[in-house]
């Protein structure tokens, strides 16, 4: 068995063409200064998880179950129209959790212009108050059942 | 092997891949591997207003074991050329 060179890697469904770029070039041997700037932005990824979190950072190794290692990781935490950046540092994710990997497009837009930047209180805040809501709407919901709405 | 194959065959279609937390996502299929993972080109989601946070993903990878549906062109499926692989298929080989 022979180790997949660059061009199967990037044609693959692996996860190594999201590894930070340094990385990939050396491994591809490219004359780096030609590319510098592809160096310096390095890859920023989303990792959506399946209890429906977000978390931002670099992708710094994985394996086939998609065990991922993240560094720099931050949680996007957004309620309505309030998002929030939350550091988490160097996080190891079980492959089992992970829903999708995606790339992001540093030149698109990273949310919606109407979205609003709140501190990590406030979100906790809104989060908790999305909570208490929803836990609200079930009960009201099961008390309500017997007129059976469906 | 049967729908890794098949999927193969699909590279280069723009498909759309349901999962299973409701979220549909469009794109080119890129790759496709032996757990049916599944790598999109130039995604868009369907409900963009409800996954503000996938605004700015180009290209993703998705796991295949959170895969709900793939829709598919039409023109990408030969139902005669599947039903003679499922045939010999379940003949064993």
């Amino acid at each position: 068995m022979s180790w997949a060179g660059p061009e199967d890697i990037y044609l693959s469904t692996s996860l190594a063409s999201y590894l930070d770029r340094p990385f990939f070039f050396q491994l591809k041997s490219v004359d780096i200064s030609q590319h510098g700037l592809n160096v310096l932005a390095s890859e920023k990824l989303l990792v959506l998880l399946r209890d429906g979190r977000k978390l931002m950072g670099i992708l710094r190794s994985f394996d086939q179950f998609a065990n991922a290692v993240l560094e720099g990781a931050c949680e996007r935490a957004i309620v309505g129209d309030l998002y929030c950046d939350i550091h988490l540092g160097l996080y190891v994710i079980r492959g089992e959790n992970v829903v999708l990997i995606g790339e992001l497009d540093l030149e698109r837009e990273e949310l919606p212009p109407h979205m609003t930047r709140v501190s990590e209180a406030e979100i906790k805040r809104a989060q908790k108050a999305e909570r208490e809501a929803t836990d609200l709407k079930g009960t009201m919901r099961k008390r309500m059942e017997f007129l059976d709405l469906d | 092997m049967l729908f890794f194959s098949y999927f193969k065959d699909l590279v280069g279609k723009e498909v759309t891949v349901e999962l299973k937390n409701d979220l549909a996502i469009r794109g080119t299929l890129h790759s496709v591997d032996q757990y049916l993972n599944i790598k999109l080109e130039n995604t868009r989601v369907v409900d963009q207003d409800k996954y503000p946070h996938m605004l700015s993903v180009r290209n993703c990878f998705i796991r295949g074991s959170v895969v709900r549906y793939v829709q598919l062109p039409p023109e990408g499926v030969d139902v005669d050329l599947l039903h003679d692989a499922t045939r010999r298929e379940a003949r064993g080989g």
